[in-house]
């Protein structure tokens, strides 16, 4: 032996700078270590990049769709309304401020608001100038806001010859000599300025308006500073310039403006879009906020992938472990080595997936219409993201760590473990919070710790899950075992090394329950906001189009639709008084449309809709009885003989289209008198179902003014009788007139009209309804229950309870509309008709003067709505992430036990085992492992998809749904999904285990 | 002062299968500076002890301490300080022991780094521990660059760098052959000796009682002998050894001035007729210029070259050669579990080079028994499971339990491998070649971690195994126990030169 002398001494001293260095050392080596083994650890680095890739996205494509929330908002706004604008109006003479002093004031405040600068307005509303009756004004920039429809643009005013152009009106040329119209122009689409100029209309004044209010402000109008006017300036906000992300500085912004400008003039007033902000923010949060299940469910199949991954590294950081302790090393520096290499791994890994998660996200932002890096840069750049970023990186490496540190977790009999008492704490917590009750859009718009709820449930509970499939794994891989034991040996042995080492394959069980949890849980959860989406269109327009009577136009539907077009549908609001009062809204179509309704669902009630609509038809089809005009005739005479008092007297025609026209006979006085009457095109061919007698006007006019000159009462009523055609005879009287035969007698007066009309066959009977449950609990004993519909009383007869019913919102009524109509117009004629048509025509209808629904186009809005494409598209991702994730574990786990077992199968082929059935040894064990992953997750999905749909209320639009949603499995693309995996996985085994010897 | 006191320890392992005693009273006293090796069958708790006082585990019963320390009662910085100050230890598995991903000398620097001593005084000290052990040319080469002897020097070295005051070895020698092995004593007795360094080395093979103060022999968890004394342990018990019992199953004890007389009662036994001798002429495996090199381009190193011999069946032969001539290689390519990088492996007169890896395994099905070291057996099956599992294979009827009653594992059938010792797992894979009966059957250093009876009973096994059944049986080894049942030896150091 050659060589110099043992004699170490180095250790027996205590150095300066010891501590450092034997911090550093673990650092060193752990370093070394990832240098040597990068291979090993970059599944590992994959799987926690996709995660944290995944989550990266969900943040990114959550401010993507809260930010296309807004812009959306913003752009459905009048162009007025979308601008941020300061008004001041007055008269200059009785202001301390110049128009200068005014306009430097109004720009610097506004400036700031949306850092772009305002152009002003002014305007003379309404004045004679030179003779002319105009509303004369000013716009800086004026091109931009016009068409030019004749003539030319007036060039940029000057005091001494300003031009200008019309807009509307009959041509006017005010006699000022520097005052010249040189064209006629429109305003253009999107300008802001309606709120100043309003519509130019033939029945209004023309307005001249001239470019540039600063000039024009120094025209020679005649006595203008003592002429009211308005100035505005006026900051137009581009829908695509403000962001989700600008909304609450916006909001401050603009009430910055408005104390600034106040505190110099409180005639300033400063207007935004600040309610729709406010409504949009509220919205854009319950959409972000119900993001954050998908948030939950990234950071479960990261943390999870996290434990999985520690598994796979286990056997060499045993090794490891192993050979530090033999040198020596204290715990302290084993640990530190440890972390280091995790902290490497998992920083490293993280960084890189949020970056790719980043470009994901920002690609779904330009999908939806957003810039993209712009998104990416508020929803990651921000003090909170990052720290999320770090606190999850963070947490990530903690649980990585505790997996590689801590011992074997087993399960089995009763002994009850950490990971036991865990799941039962989590189970609790969830119970507590469903408690809660559900978690819809308010909700989550008030906060209140819903969104951690959200945040948390995913986690919770499928942690609860894998607890459970951990207990259940090792007697299920005993019975598998058991069934394998007469098959091969590969068989035999993958079987029996699963069934004698649960421990080995339990973490790779759990994660794939986990990520197939999430898989399907994407998948179910997209599939039942797609499906809510089309259940919506079909709940709210539950006919392919519905028309209802425009309020703007004042035609109904009776009116715009020819008779037999399409169902009628009568939609009012009506009260019980019963349980303290509750409103309903009553829907009243013919029975025979019940089942054919769009949009109905088996869960809405117990009964079917045939059985529903068998209940509310009525035996015979209910008409109001009457005579009948002749189709042809255009007059009509009705000879009366009046003995008293004057009356009244007007017929209550039901025409053939559903609709009443009244025909007024006048006020008769004592006489025989053979009225005519013009019979309006709409009436002929109808039937005349009552008469109303009336107080006369001009007595009911001298009463009253009696009356009020007196502290008497007046006796104002009209009595006397009254002698009709046969046509009346057998009609019945209310309110103080009694009939016999065709005599009718009569006492009316100013508080009442009264009716004559015929006995009604179902007269008296309670109409039958189908009411919700709320109602259906009100009812008295019989199950009637007295429905107040327009100052009527209507006795309803409850023949079925319907939770929901399509296109009603809240508690409802549904009745056979011929029989409500009648049972209606039988106590006041005349008061309730149709007001709505649903058709089923494939073909639009033309009805310019009706509202038309289409069901398609809501639908198409529902589907359009970026909110719910960026949902549904994040959930797709969720679910891909899910699968891949699951696939990198099985890969995972086959590299690994091929690393792991390297010896042991060595052994095997030594013994004569070909490397095919070592491959089938191996890949057997992984699809087995695989299986029962997969069967854990799809139970695990469901559930979680289960109490996720059953909690949170909340669309794929962000929006209340209606009809409740109801979980789907798209069982098809779940099943493609889940053979691709298995595909995959089996690929992946063959491969990683294609290179054993 | 004594260096290790341990008084009355046990040392008891919970299982599924019921306890397991590997430690049942063991006693030791060692005096500081000496150096002791203590020999004893596999599972007889050497291990055990070792681990004990290594503080990797606590005794369940009994006192140990170190330099007047208790182990039982460190706890966290004193048991670190123990361990990184105090010990040295240097494992079996010296490839275990070493990070594959550091060179020679970050490995020796290593213990002293951890203990924060100055980095130029660590590379000195690994230098000269280096240069010492004669390895300065390879201070940069890492573990699996270096021959197992090599290896096991950096080991050495890396235990005994920060100078521990107690240095224990766990069978250093066991996968060396004899002239390394024989290196390692030297080693370990004269870096203990410069440092004053309290030496214990565990180890099987008699040659390591040479450098030893004092060597003790353990048996079922005590001391059963120390320095040539039987040693009377607590209770009475004393063990009287296999070779002065020969058939004895009974004995009969008489006190006579001085001491006891043993009287041996041994009972009357059918003669058996020897088995008829099998062994005969023909060739059941050749080998023509066989040559293997590992790695590729510059860091390609050749194992042998120009190897030629053949396998007669009915024979035991045994290929030797140092540690790093390429046995357990040449082992593989006989199995055809590797392939030459040239000449011809011929076995039952089919050259393996025809055949693809299916063919191979299909032959070493029908006629290719491996013993490897036993390290790596499928750790879930028990050990009868694991014969059974190797008939079935085969096609072959057997019985797995007189297999391994015939290596003396009959009250360990149904445990599982992975918690038999590492000796025990070597006999279970000998038991498995046997149960089979191949043709050709190869052990690879089958008898590295058995004590010497055992060493002896598994060579006999082997030779009878050739005889009867005409095998041809080809042991890898340096045990010269092993090499001297055999009819037949393959030097590979020679045939390769």
């Amino acid at each position: 032996m050659e060589g110099s002398s043992y004699a170490p001494d180095a250790a027996a001293r205590r150095l300066p700078g010891a501590s450092g260095r034997r911090l550093v050392v673990p650092v060193r080596l752990a370093w070394i270590r990832l240098r040597a083994h990068w291979r090993s650890n970059l599944l590992v680095a994959l799987g926690i990049a996709v995660g944290a890739g995944f989550l990266a996205m969900t943040a990114v494509g959550s401010v993507a769709v809260q930010d296309r929330a807004v812009q959306r908002a913003l752009a459905g706004l009048q162009p007025s309304d979308r601008a941020v604008q300061a008004v001041w109006s007055g008269v200059p003479a009785q202001s301390s401020l110049t128009f200068p002093q005014l306009d430097s004031l109004a720009r610097n405040a506004l400036e700031p608001v949306l850092h772009h600068p305002a152009f002003a307005v002014e305007v003379f509303r309404q004045a004679t100038w030179g003779g002319a009756f105009v509303n004369l004004g000013a716009v800086d920039g004026l091109s931009h806001w016009l068409v030019l429809r004749s003539g030319r643009m007036p060039h940029a005013c000057t005091p001494a010859d300003c031009e200008v152009v019309q807009i509307g009106g009959r041509p006017a040329a005010p006699k000022l000599p520097f005052l010249h119209v040189v064209g006629r122009a429109t305003f253009r689409a999107g300008a802001p300025l309606s709120a100043y100029f309003a519509a130019a209309g033939s029945n209004r004044p023309p307005i001249l308006l001239a470019d540039g209010v600063s000039a024009f402000e120094r025209t020679p109008l005649p006595d203008a500073s003592l002429i009211a006017r308005t100035y505005g300036w006026i900051v137009p906000v581009a829908p695509s310039a403000v962001h989700d992300w600008d909304l609450a500085s916006l909001d401050t912004r603009i009430n910055r403006a408005q104390s600034q400008l106040e505190e110099k003039s409180d005639i300033f007033t400063v207007q935004g879009p600040l309610e729709t902000i406010a409504q949009v923010r509220a919205t854009s949060r319950v959409a972000g906020e119900r993001l954050l299940v998908l948030g939950g469910d990234a950071a479960v199949l990261l943390l999870g992938f996290a434990v999985l991954a520690s598994t796979r590294l286990r056997t060499e950081q045993d090794a490891t472990r192993r050979r530090l302790v033999w040198f020596g090393a204290r715990r302290g520096q084993i640990l530190l080595v440890t972390a280091a290499e995790v902290a490497g791994i998992t920083l490293a890994a993280s960084v890189v997936g949020w970056l790719a998660g980043s470009g994901a996200g920002a690609l779904l932002a330009r999908h939806l219409g957003s810039p993209g890096w712009l998104v990416a840069e508020h929803a990651l750049l921000t003090w909170r993201a990052l720290g999320i970023a770090v606190a999850l990186v963070a947490l990530t490496g903690a649980v990585m760590l505790a997996a590689l540190r801590v011992e074997h977790v087993s399960f089995g009999g009763l002994r009850v473990t950490a990971a036991d008492v865990a799941a039962l704490g989590a189970l609790a917590a969830v119970l507590l919070a469903l408690a809660r009750g559900k978690t819809d859009t308010t909700s989550l718009a008030s906060g209140g710790g819903a969104g951690v709820f959200l945040l948390l449930l995913p986690g919770l509970v499928l942690f609860v899950l894998a607890v459970a499939a951990a207990r259940l794994l090792s007697p299920a891989l005993r019975v598998l075992e058991r069934i394998g034991r007469r098959g091969p040996p590969s068989v035999r042995l993958a079987l029996l090394s699963l069934a004698r080492s649960p421990g080995r394959v339990l973490v790779t069980v759990v994660f794939f329950v986990l990520a197939v949890g999430v898989a399907l849980f994407g998948f179910s959860y997209r599939a039942t906001l797609q499906r809510g989406e089309t259940e919506q269109a079909r709940y709210a327009v539950p006919a392919r189009y519905v028309l209802e009577e425009n309020l703007n136009k004042l035609v109904t539907v009776q009116q715009a639709v020819p008779p037999g077009v399409g169902a009628p549908v009568l939609r009012d609001d009506g009260y019980i008084t019963a349980n303290q009062g509750i409103d309903f809204t009553l829907l009243a179509l013919p029975a025979a449309e019940i089942p054919r309704t769009d949009g109905w669902r088996s869960d809405f009630s117990t009964q079917s809709p045939a059985a529903l609509a068998k209940e509310l038809n009525p035996p015979v089809t209910p008409r109001l009885r009457g005579f009948d005009l002749p189709a042809a005739a255009p007059r009509m005479t009705v000879p009366v003989t009046v003995t008293g008092d004057r009356v009244g007297i007007q017929l209550n025609v039901l025409d053939r289209r559903g609709d009443f026209t009244l025909l007024t006979l006048g006020e008769l006085a004592r006489g025989t008198h053979d009225v005519s009457v013009d019979v309006p095109p709409a009436a002929r061919g109808g039937r005349v179902v009552a008469m109303r007698l009336s107080f006369p006007q001009t007595a009911a006019f001298v009463a009253g003014h009696r009356e009020s000159g007196t502290s008497l009462s007046v006796n104002d009523s009209s009595v006397g009788t009254l002698r009709l055609d046969r046509r009346f005879a057998g009609w019945i009287g209310e309110n103080g007139v009694h009939v016999h035969g065709t005599t009718v007698r009569y006492a009316v007066n100013r508080a009442a009209d009264a009716i004559v009309r015929p006995k009604e066959p179902l007269e008296g009977a309670p109409v039958p309804v189908v009411v919700s449950p709320d109602l259906a609990r009100a009812a008295g004993p019989g199950g009637t229950l007295p429905l107040h519909v327009e100052d009527e009383t209507i006795e309803g007869q409850i023949v079925g309870v319907a939770n929901h019913f399509p296109s009603v919102d809240g508690s409802l009524v549904v009745a056979d509309l011929p029989t409500w109509l009648t049972a209606a117009n039988t106590i006041e004629p005349g008061t309730a008709t149709a007001s709505e048509i649903w058709l089923s025509s494939p073909a639009r209808p033309h009805y310019p003067s009706l509202t038309v629904e289409s069901q398609r186009a809501t639908q198409a809005s529902l589907r359009g709505d970026p909110l719910a494409r960026g949902s549904l598209a994040l959930l797709l991702v969720a679910a891909i992430v899910g699968l891949v994730l699951a696939g990198v574990g099985v890969l995972l786990g086959v590299v690994g036990d091929r690393r792991d077992e390297s010896g042991d199968l060595l052994d095997l082929s030594a013994q004569g085992v070909t490397p095919a059935e070592i491959r089938r040894h191996l890949v057997l064990r992984a699809e087995t492992v695989a299986a029962v992953g997969i069967a854990g997750g799809i139970a695990a999905g469901a559930v979680v998809s289960a109490l996720v749909v059953a909690v949170v209320a909340v669309t794929a639009g962000a929006g209340s749904p209606l009809p409740p949603l109801q979980l789907v499995f798209d069982w098809p693309v779940v099943a493609i999904a889940l053979a691709g995996l298995a595909a995959g996985s089996t690929a992946a085994a063959v491969a990683a285990a294609g290179r054993t010897r | 002062m004594s260096a290790v006191a341990a008084t009355d320890l046990f040392r008891i392992y919970p299982s599924e299968e019921g306890a397991a005693a590997a430690l049942q009273g063991l006693s030791l006293e060692i005096e500081e500076g000496e150096l002791v090796v203590v020999f004893g069958p596999s599972g007889s708790g050497k291990s055990t002890l070792l681990r004990i006082l290594a503080g990797l585990e606590r005794p369940s019963a009994g006192t140990v301490r170190v330099f007047e320390q208790d182990l039982r009662t460190l706890r966290g910085r004193a048991l670190a300080e123990y361990r990184s100050r105090t010990l040295g230890y240097a494992d079996q598995h010296y490839v275990r022991a070493l990070a594959p991903e550091l060179t020679a000398h970050d490995l020796v620097a290593l213990r002293l780094e951890l203990l924060g001593a100055d980095p130029q005084e660590c590379a000195r000290t690994a230098d000269r521990l280096l240069d010492r052990v004669g390895l300065a040319d390879k201070r940069d080469a890492r573990p699996g660059e270096l021959s197992g002897g090599q290896q096991q020097r950096v080991a050495l070295c890396a235990a005994l760098a920060h100078r521990p005051r107690l240095f224990i070895a766990d069978e250093p020698t066991g996968e060396l052959d004899a002239a390394n092995a024989a290196q390692i004593y030297a080693l370990i007795r004269d870096l203990s000796a410069e440092a004053g360094v309290t030496t214990l080395v565990v180890s099987h093979d008699p040659e390591s009682a040479v450098v030893a103060d004092r060597v003790v022999q353990v048996r079922d968890g005590r001391i059963s002998a120390d320095d040539g004394d039987a040693v009377v342990n607590r209770g009475g018990w004393i063990r009287i050894p296999e070779e002065l019992l020969g058939a004895t199953t009974r004995a009969r004890l008489e006190p006579r001035s001085g001491g006891v007389f043993v009287h041996t009662l041994t009972a009357a036994r059918e003669p058996v007729a020897p088995p008829a001798d099998a062994s005969s002429d023909a060739v059941v495996a050749e080998v023509v210029g066989l040559e293997k090199v590992h790695g590729r381009g510059a860091r390609a190193t050749r194992v042998f070259h120009d190897v030629s011999f053949s396998l007669g069946a009915g024979r035991l032969s045994a290929i030797t050669g140092p540690s790093g001539s390429g046995k357990s290689t040449l082992l593989q390519l006989l199995a055809g579990l590797d392939r030459p990088t040239a000449g011809q492996v011929r076995v039952l007169g089919q050259d393996l080079g025809g055949l693809d890896a299916t063919q191979l395994a299909l032959l070493r099905r029908r006629s290719i028994g491996v013993v490897t070291q036993g390290t790596d057996l499928v750790p879930f099956l028990t050990a009868r499971e694991t014969i059974e599992l190797a008939l079935e294979l085969r096609g072959v009827a057997g019985d797995a339990g007189r297999t391994l009653a015939a290596v003396g594992l009959e009250e360990l059938a149904d445990q599982r491998v992975a918690r038999l010792s590492m000796g025990e797992r070597q006999r279970v894979a000998v038991a498995r070649a046997l149960a089979a009966k191949p043709a050709l059957l190869l052990a690879d250093e089958p008898t590295a971690r058995l004590d010497e009876a055992n060493a002896r009973s598994v060579g006999a096994l082997f030779a009878e195994l050739a005889r009867t059944t005409g095998a041809a049986i080809v042991c890898a080894t340096h045990d010269p126990v092993l090499i001297e049942h055999a009819q037949a030896e393959v030097p590979l150091a020679t045939l390769a030169a």
